[in-house]
């Protein structure tokens, strides 16, 4: 369905000397007004930003608005111009403005609940107003769009958003790819410890280890006390380090918080157990966030074994000759060690990793076929074989469906 | 549903009536008004009258289409909206997607009209096809779908672009 120009709010020509006009022009600052006029009663709803116009307006009181300096000052460009004075067909052609952008967030929010996460990431980029209805931190109707979605759509994550974070961040944090610091991309961790989807080596700078915190604490005159207060996280068999360290930006914060406390010495106790929580809850995430990879390494390694298994029957074709069937040649070249090294990759199967892989196979089947001269299946065992494997395949895929979403 | 079976056949002998905003009078039968919960309220409130009830907030051909959707609907027993629970926007009967088919205006203003008039159903089915218009697509085709203006400012694009870069890989 293509978008209708709304010239007028009824549809059809007929109708038009009773119904409203709109008209739109587009300000300074980007923002849109919009005009409709019932031609019946002759009021005039004005939608306006940044102006000062009454939300309901005559149309003399709108014709003295528009020779005005405030007007004329603030507008960029006028579409579909209309005068009331003046009806005729050039209104035909004008550009107009999208009904989808006047409906109110309640019913945008209405529509978003049929959208997963990904589609409403797309939508906020869409415009800056609907950006404005889905990139808040703070609105409670950004809070349960971004909500009703991820518990409708995502079976990971499932879990509430931690303290601190709202629905919006928390997704960015699950789903978006790259280093929140650097341009890196790959070898990525959440760490739920401290709200951050980074690489290696900025987690390294973002903050401090153990032993340097308390002389850190000291050069920067805050009370160890604090210590108490801040998350940590427990590296071990890195080679680097092993130990605690502790989030560089959370100092400021939790320092912030023990100089407004009444009471320092319970702040301590109840920050404490506070953190401890926090880490318990934080550990949670970390599991939860390990099964979901296994679960997607899974179903990529099963996209990548379909891809593989239907080029290597055609390949079995190719190369089939006289002693063994075509069945019998994709069943040794299964068995080559290349394609094993190969079928188990969690990741894209690309054509050019195609080539590499014919080539070396079509140095290891002849060798194949020697090894297994006199012990090779015949076609129906390689048959009884395949519908096995083929089970088994479905009842993964079934099990697989159960706990993901293929969505995803 | 609530009002109890004893006063069903009394019900559906009744009509009522209602102008559109263009002051056109439209004559219904009750049952089928009162898939509309404001008029069913309206309808306790005033009880027995032979009044027409304005609806400023509608034109006709708007209220010819939501009369068309509630007759065709009038047995559907509505179900209540916790039974929500499976949102999915591909789940739409054939009658209820030709009744969609109409243009994007009409669709915006059945969404308006569904809503002051609270008609559940009708507010779920239109926002459900509209969502289906924005599925799949990217912020530029769905722009195109429903003529709408990129009014980022250049650096507020790059901004947007860099915060969803992920997207552009699916």
């Amino acid at each position: 369905m293509q978008a209708q120009p709304i010239r007028q709010l009824g549809s059809s020509k007929r109708k038009r000397a009773q119904s409203s006009v709109s008209t739109q022009w587009k300000l300074r600052d980007h923002s849109i007004v919009q005009l409709r006029t019932k031609r019946k009663t002759n009021s005039t709803v004005v939608f306006v930003k940044n102006l000062s116009l009454p939300k309901r307006t005559t149309v003399t009181e709108l014709r003295s608005f528009k020779r005005s300096k405030v007007f004329k000052r603030n507008i960029e460009t006028v579409d579909n111009y209309y005068d009331d004075d003046t009806e005729d067909e050039e209104e035909e052609e004008g550009p107009t403005i999208s009904l989808f952008l006047t409906i109110p967030p309640e019913i945008f929010a209405v529509i978003c609940a049929y959208l997963p996460p990904a589609e409403l990431f797309t939508l906020s980029r869409v415009c800056r107003r609907f950006r404005g209805f889905l990139w808040s931190t703070t609105s409670a109707v950004t809070e349960s769009i971004w909500r009703i979605s991820r518990t409708t759509f995502l079976r990971y994550p499932n879990m509430a958003p931690p303290t601190g974070l709202a629905e919006l961040e928390y997704l960015r944090l699950v789903m978006e790819k790259g280093c929140m610091f650097c341009d890196k991309e790959d070898g990525l961790t959440i760490y739920w410890e401290f709200q951050t989807r980074c690489c290696i080596g900025c987690l390294e700078k973002i903050t401090v280890r153990d032993y340097h915190l308390s002389s850190k604490l000291k050069r920067m005159n805050i009370p160890q006390d604090i210590i108490f207060g801040l998350p940590y996280l427990l590296r071990c068999n890195t080679p680097k380090y092993n130990g605690k360290i502790y989030l560089q930006a959370d100092i400021k914060r939790v320092h912030d918080e023990y100089l407004v406390a009444p009471n320092k010495g319970t702040w301590v106790t109840q920050k404490n157990a506070e953190v401890l929580a926090f880490l318990q809850d934080a550990r949670e995430r970390v599991k939860d966030t390990q099964t979901n990879q296994k679960i997607l390494i899974m179903i990529e390694r099963g996209r990548r074994y379909k891809i593989i298994s239907a080029k290597i029957k055609e390949l079995a074709k190719e190369l089939r000759n006289s002693k063994t069937s075509i069945g019998q040649t994709e069943y040794l070249l299964k068995r080559c060690p290349s394609y094993r090294r190969v079928v188990d990759v969690p990741k894209p199967f690309t054509e050019r990793s195609w080539n590499a892989l014919v080539k070396k196979l079509e140095v290891e089947l002849p060798n194949a076929r020697q090894l297994s001269r006199g012990t090779l299946p015949s076609n129906d065992e390689i048959w009884e074989i395949r519908e096995e494997l083929r089970e088994r395949v479905r009842r993964l895929q079934a099990r697989l469906a159960e706990t993901f979403d293929e969505n995803y | 549903m609530a009002t109890g079976s004893t006063s069903t056949n009394i019900s559906e002998l009744k009509k009522i009536k209602l102008t559109s905003s263009e002051g056109t009078e439209f004559v219904v039968d009750k049952d089928v008004g009162e898939k509309s919960i404001l008029l069913k309220n309206m309808l306790e409130d005033v009880g027995e009258n032979d009044m027409a009830i304005p609806l400023p907030n509608v034109t006709g051909p708007i209220l010819t289409k939501v009369i068309e959707y509630c007759t065709h609907h009038r047995d559907d027993f509505f179900i209540s909206q916790d039974d929500d629970n499976k949102k999915t926007s591909d789940d739409i009967d054939e009658w209820d997607s030709e009744f969609c088919k109409v243009d994007q205006g009409t669709l915006f203003e059945l969404i308006l009209a569904a809503n002051y008039l609270d008609i559940k159903p009708l507010l779920d089915l239109t926002c459900k096809t509209v969502a289906n218009m924005i599925k799949g697509k990217s912020p530029e085709e769905i722009r195109k779908t429903f003529n709408i203006a990129n009014d980022f400012t250049p650096e507020e694009e790059i901004q947007v672009k860099r915060e969803n870069e992920w997207c552009e890989e699916r």
